[in-house]
């Protein structure tokens, strides 16, 4: 049994953590496996099951000639050696106390084994007649259940979606957002016949986007924040870079998770320490300064990661749910803090304290708790994430398969319990215990469901599956994906890929802090003060309005190159918006449209004047306005402004113009005292729009970018001069209101004359193309996943 | 109350029956209790309503009730003096409601408190010392931060609870606050106003300027509302052109219904009521008394007034609730170390926020009275805690619970800029009813008349006076919604108690 824990030595990579004091080093006397240790590092598949050597040298000795040590393989194989009774009742209790030692990863890759033998193989899939129909394991589950239960569909099998749609479909499914238009035509011009799985394939293997979709999720389960402080109280941080880092490497998801807790370990968050309001606080995931953050953030691990719903329990037993007791998720929530907690019930104290137990029968563990705080968490998380553990993996992949069907096997996927029935239990015990051997590699189980023919059914509402949640132990069959509506993300990212056919990472929405009216319509949270791992997804008119006369769905839509310079035609705007060819009789609605638009809609320009006679009621004026008539035509003023060669400005704030397509405004350089420069400052939800002529002397924004942009050199001096800054230069949309305006300069005696805001309208064609893709994206078929 | 509950007639009679039994059976009635098979959200006995609209008027900052609502002995400013001597920076005021007495620069308010009932003893179990957020999402919601849950405003409660009251009018209207979230504070407060774990359903409607309306109640900028109509029929040729199985599918059908719903929510009673222009002249001026003091006189902080949202923003709620909205809430922004969140010449910062306040809030009323909407428009006036004198006057970082044991005997007011009420006092803060089946014309509650200024007669607690807002509205408190598997109430696991001495 030692020789397991033998192979530790050499593996242990530089830096990856001290490994344990007393593991000796590898019997160099292999092959095979003299040494009788395994490195999860070296295996191959034998008769369809994965064996382990203890080096390279090993395996390839059993590579080229199995047979010739097939017969000895067995006692080596870390299943063999920790088969369930001996792994329980026979382990070697320093082997386990070594194994649980630490959570690095390449122990957490041994124990996964060893441990592993703990847990009794799964039910394999029934046979299924007429195969062919099947695509994989999943299907033989599902199609078995449809068989038990009698149900027509296990004969005549319901069709699987068309090629566009599980395109889209796929796309929104992995990456998030949907495909461009060279993408989907490469996929539907695609003859291959394994063309599904290759897309499942090709997209998994996109790892930023992977990552990037799976971020929000996450940071809505962990409570990731972007502050360290909300309300006076610590948060547990920012884990979105962590969160994108760890699925852009596919990191192993019980590392994942275990990291959380153990911040020993390499790759985790180390907490930080923060200050507000005067006080130090720590923050990190597992927050355990108080009872009342330390039951908090057990039961967030509870109901993340184990699927079960422990909160009730914080103050009194658990009113539903007789598996908490509340002296129990005590135990539990007491194995994150520093010492066992008090029973408190009802905010009344008992002075009684609850001994710390691990909740969940973790068969074979160590059930000892340590007594500091480091080696607690650490235990923790070891046992948390153990394959043994009933819940962990089931949790997950329960999850998974929610994501992508719609509804989980086991409902509710945070409070599964043991007396609501789970549908198909045998599928999600088989799903976990696949992933649970397989390196807990998400990845693999995504795969698996991708290209199972279950997720590539039609979406059939007569079909669908339907969850009450006064009766979460119905069965659901899904013979029917269940409809699902898009993230915020997924909404505003497509919406910004199609427009411009492309989406840089950094570019996506999951990276903004701060929220607008928008993203809060689509139900994207401004703060994750609380974890939450689903988001409402019915519509609501609040949302709705949003779309149909919000600026800055107008703006992704109105102002986009697919409706504009890039001029798509009708039929492209709709494949890139709904991943599917338009009918004639769709297309014959853009039509129809056009002709209306062109004829009534027929724009002329036009152009306003502000400031020239008299100052807006709302508007308010800052800095030395000095008025004059000097220079003026009747009834006009005009403003002067001098500076000693520092830049000097005025401005005014409190305007609510229309947008205007270009800014114009006429000046008079003093020819005896001209500026070095002079700069035009927009204000439009900030004032970073600043048009400049002559020297670049003022400071402000970014050069060469809209916050900063020359237009040419100063005009002549001693006589009007009308400028113009055509309003894209700047960095205002069509969409962008004008709020403000400041007129500055370097140098000189500047009489600032007229401003004037020119409207020109967009072409009727252009105009109707944005119609059509405004119907295209607010219709149900974009907003769901079908 | 609770011999005020009227029996509905909801639910089954099997629902009822089931109750019955239950309660025969000698389970614990109210928290916690969960009928087998019960609806979640449909308490079975429900308080008589006796508003059907509410306009909640939100003082964020902290406002010192002795200078507002519970006036103490007027101690005009001396160099020198002790904290323990100021208990009062402006004399106090006689009201139209017997023996109630305000501050003065009330003296609107004064002159309807015979419509007005005021609690003077609300109480906190916690102590919030020097965080604002934390006090504002526990009387936003009833609970405390953090809670484990999304937890709604009350606002979204009423909206789930009751409805809308115009089939065209939103149910939770929020005015006056900026859609900003660019830093943690207001990040944190678009939370706790919103509707928590109850969905965009219940999400307020956001008007951040009243002069500019509901933004999205109109067409977007160069769009005419022929093409807006002709691009809604573009998007119903679509859908119904659309493949057969998602035609047929309930979820899209929802989703059109309530496009519908929205387009329709354009022409809707509710744009009217932005249209002020059939309000008479010294109508719309009492809504806008802008806060300088005097002529000739400038804010102390000319750069946080918001008085030309908050006075409209009373004008608009009053215009909504006439139109049909159910919920509205008035916000005077929030701005730390601004407006009511006085730190430093809270004396001079105090005269000037009441000045803000005082007018439009007064018409408000009067309006109400006017329109025979009094009855049944209850009007709340609230803040997150009191004050009292602060120990270390500019900051206001006295550790939790210091404030209320705080004699003042050992503080020492300098200077003018020290005289106010600078401390954050969470044991104590008033809040002010008109109308919505309130009593009229009385105080509810004492408090000491020196430091420490603790409640001494008939404190209340939050989760009661929820309740007791609730139950004018003809919420039970022990109404409840499922989250996560379990029943989440709407005052805090079901025990708010609404208070008999408050209501008629």
């Amino acid at each position: 049994m030692s020789g397991v824990l033998t192979v530790l030595s050499p593996t242990v990579r530089p830096g990856a953590g001290e490994p344990p004091a007393d593991v000796g080093l590898a019997n160099p006397t292999c092959p095979v496996m003299e040494g009788e240790a395994v490195d999860p590092e070296f295996y191959t598949e034998y008769e369809g099951k994965r064996v382990y050597f203890c080096c390279r040298k090993c395996l390839r000795a059993f590579s080229e000639n199995p047979a010739k040590y097939a017969e000895r393989l067995p006692r080596f194989q870390p299943q063999e050696l920790a088969a369930p009774g001996e792994a329980m009742g026979g382990a070697d209790p320093r082997v386990t106390q070594r194994l649980f030692a630490t959570n690095d990863p390449q122990v957490m890759a041994i124990r996964r084994i060893v441990r592993l033998g703990a847990v009794p193989a799964p039910a394999q899939p029934p046979a299924i007649h007429g195969g062919a129909w099947v695509h994989n394991d999943i299907d033989r589950f599902v199609v078995g259940a449809w068989a038990a239960a009698g149900l027509p569909q296990a004969d005549s099998p319901p069709p699987v979606c068309d090629d566009a749609t599980f395109a889209r479909r796929v796309y929104l499914d992995v990456i998030g957002m949907v495909p461009t238009l060279p993408e989907l035509r490469r996929f539907l011009e695609d003859t291959s016949p394994e063309k599904r799985a290759a897309l499942v394939d090709e997209l998994l293997a996109r790892h930023q986007d992977y990552a990037d979709h799976w971020t929000p999720f996450w940071e809505d389960a962990l409570g990731s924040t972007n502050v360290n402080n909300q309300g006076g109280v610590p948060g547990r941080g920012s884990y979105r870079t962590w969160i994108n880092e760890s699925f852009r490497t596919n990191k192993a998801f019980d590392v994942f998770a275990a990291e959380l807790i153990d911040t020993t370990m390499p790759g985790a968050q180390k907490p930080m320490v923060a200050e507000a309001n005067g006080l130090r606080t720590r923050t990190s995931y597992i927050l355990n300064d108080t009872h009342t953050r330390t039951l908090q953030s057990a039961a967030a691990v509870g109901q993340v990661f184990l699927g079960t719903a422990m909160k009730c329990a914080s103050c009194h037993n658990h009113f539903e749910n007789d598996e908490w007791p509340q002296d129990r998720f005590l135990a539990f929530a007491g194995m994150f803090a520093p010492a066992d907690l008090e029973a408190i019930r009802c905010e009344v104290k008992s002075g009684r304290m609850v001994a710390s137990a691990y909740p969940f029968g973790v068969p074979g563990a160590p059930d000892e708790v340590p007594s500091d705080e480091v080696a607690r968490l650490r235990r923790v998380a070891a046992l948390t994430t153990d394959p043994a553990n009933p819940r962990f993996s089931r949790s997950i992949v329960n999850r998974l398969w929610k994501r992508y069907l719609g509804l989980g096997l086991a409902e509710p996927a945070d409070d599964a319990r043991d007396s609501i029935d789970a549908s198909m239990p045998e599928l999600l015990d088989w799903l976990a215990y696949d992933l649970a051997s397989h390196d807990f590699d998400l990845k693999r189980t995504i795969r698996l469901i991708l290209t199972s023919r279950t997720y590539q059914l039609r979406y059939d509402p007569a079909l669908e599956d339907h969850l009450d949640v006064a009766a979460p132990g119905e069965p659901r069959w899904f013979r029917s994906p269940s409809l699902r509506r898009l993230t915020a993300e997924q909404v505003v990212d497509s919406a910004v890929r199609i427009a411009n056919q492309g989406l840089p990472s950094q570019d996506r929405l999951f990276r903004r802090n701060a929220s607008s009216s928008l993203t809060l319509a689509l139900g994207r949270p401004a703060s994750r003060n609380e974890i939450s791992t689903g988001r409402p997804d019915a519509p609501a008119v609040v949302q709705l309005l949003e779309l149909m006369n919000g600026s800055e769905f107008a703006s992704l839509i109105y102002e986009s190159p697919i409706t504009g310079d890039y001029a798509g035609g009708h039929r492209d705007i709709f494949l890139a918006a709904l991943g599917r060819e338009p009918t004639t009789a769709e297309l014959d609605l853009a039509a129809e449209h056009t002709r209306l638009v062109a004829a009534s809609e027929r724009g002329q320009a036009t152009e306003q004047h502000l400031l020239t006679r008299e100052t807006p009621a709302h508007a308010r004026l800052s800095g030395a306005w000095e008025w004059s008539g000097e220079h003026a035509m009747a009834g006009e003023r005009r403003h002067v402004q001098v500076s000693d060669g520092a830049p000097v400005q005025h401005y005014v704030l409190g305007l609510d113009e229309a947008p205007a397509t270009y800014v114009r405004v006429w000046v008079r350089l003093d020819p005896d005292n001209p500026p070095r420069e002079i700069m035009l400052q927009v204000h439009s939800r900030g004032w970073e729009h600043r048009a400049f002529w002559g020297d670049d002397v003022i400071q402000f924004g970014k050069a060469e970018t809209p916050s900063r942009r020359r237009l040419g050199d100063l005009p002549r001096a001693g006589e009007w001069v009308r400028l113009e800054v055509r309003a894209d230069a700047i960095g205002l949309g069509t969409m962008d209101r004008i709020e403000g305006l400041s007129f500055d300069q370097a140098g000189g005696r500047v009489w600032w004359g007229a401003v004037s805001l020119l409207r020109v309208p967009p072409s009727p064609e252009q105009t109707a193309r944005g119609d059509w893709l405004w119907a295209l994206l607010a219709s149900p078929e974009f907003q769901y996943v079908h | 109350m609770s011999t005020e509950i009227e029996t509905r007639s909801v639910g089954s009679v099997a629902r009822e029956m089931s109750r019955r039994a239950v309660l025969g059976a000698g389970l614990a009635v109210g928290a916690g209790l969960v009928l087998p098979g019960g609806v979640l959200g449909v308490p079975l006995l429900r308080p008589r309503a006796r508003a059907e609209a509410c306009i909640f008027i939100w003082l964020p900052g902290g406002v010192a009730q002795t200078d507002t609502f519970d006036p103490k002995a007027y101690s005009p400013f001396e160099a020198g003096m002790k904290g323990s001597e100021l208990l009062g920076t402006c004399p106090s005021i006689p009201t139209t409601a017997d023996g109630v007495r305000f501050g003065a620069g009330l003296e609107g308010l004064a002159s309807v408190m015979d419509r007005g009932c005021v609690l003077r003893t609300l109480t906190s179990d916690a102590a919030f010392g020097a965080i604002h957020l934390k006090a504002q999402y526990n009387l936003m919601t009833g609970y405390l931060f953090p809670v484990g849950v999304k937890a709604p405003s009350i606002g979204a409660v009423v909206s789930r609870t009751l409805g809308r009251r115009h089939r065209q009018v939103p149910a939770y209207i929020y005015i006056g606050r900026d859609i900003d979230t660019s830093d943690e504070e207001r990040t944190f407060i678009s939370e706790y106003l919103g509707s928590g774990f109850y969905g965009l359903e219940h999400a307020p409607f956001m008007i951040p300027e009243p002069s500019r309306g509901l933004a999205t109640l109109s067409a977007a900028a160069g769009m005419s509302v022929e093409r807006l109509d002709q691009r809604q029929a573009i998007l119903r040729g679509l859908h119904g052109a659309s493949a057969e199985k998602l035609r047929d599918s309930a979820k899209a059908q929802e989703y059109m219904a309530l496009m519908a719903e929205a387009r329709a929510m354009m022409d809707s009673p509710v744009k009217k009521a932005f249209e002020f222009s059939d309000e008479r002249p010294e109508v719309l001026a009492a809504y806008s008394p802008g806060g300088a003091l005097g002529a000739g006189e400038s804010l102390l902080d000319p750069s946080y007034d918001h008085s030309n949202r908050f006075g409209p923003g009373l004008l608009l709620a009053r215009r909504l609730v006439e139109a049909g909205a159910r919920f509205v809430q008035v916000e005077y922004q929030y701005g730390p170390f601004k407006g009511f969140d006085m730190h430093e010449n809270g004396a001079r910062r105090m005269r000037e926020m009441k000045r803000q306040i005082d007018g439009p809030i007064t018409r408000l009323v009067l309006d109400l009275e006017e329109r025979g909407m009094l009855d049944t428009t209850l009007v709340v006036v609230a803040t997150e805690f009191g004050r009292t004198i602060a120990s270390q006057p500019a900051a206001g970082v006295e550790p939790d619970g210091a404030a209320e044991s705080h004699s003042g005997e050992h503080l020492v007011v300098a200077n003018e800029s020290m005289y106010g009420f600078h401390g954050h006092f969470s044991s104590c803060k008033d809040m002010l009813f008109f109308g919505g089946g309130f009593r009229r014309g009385v105080a509810y509650g004492a408090t000491a008349d020196r430091h420490p200024l603790l409640p001494v007669e008939k404190p209340v607690s939050l989760i009661d006076t929820h309740a007791t807002i609730y139950a004018a509205l003809g919420i039970a408190p022990d109404t409840s919604y499922e989250t996560e598997g379990r029943p989440f109430y709407v005052t805090k696991d079901g025990k708010g108690k609404p208070i008999a001495g408050l209501l008629a």
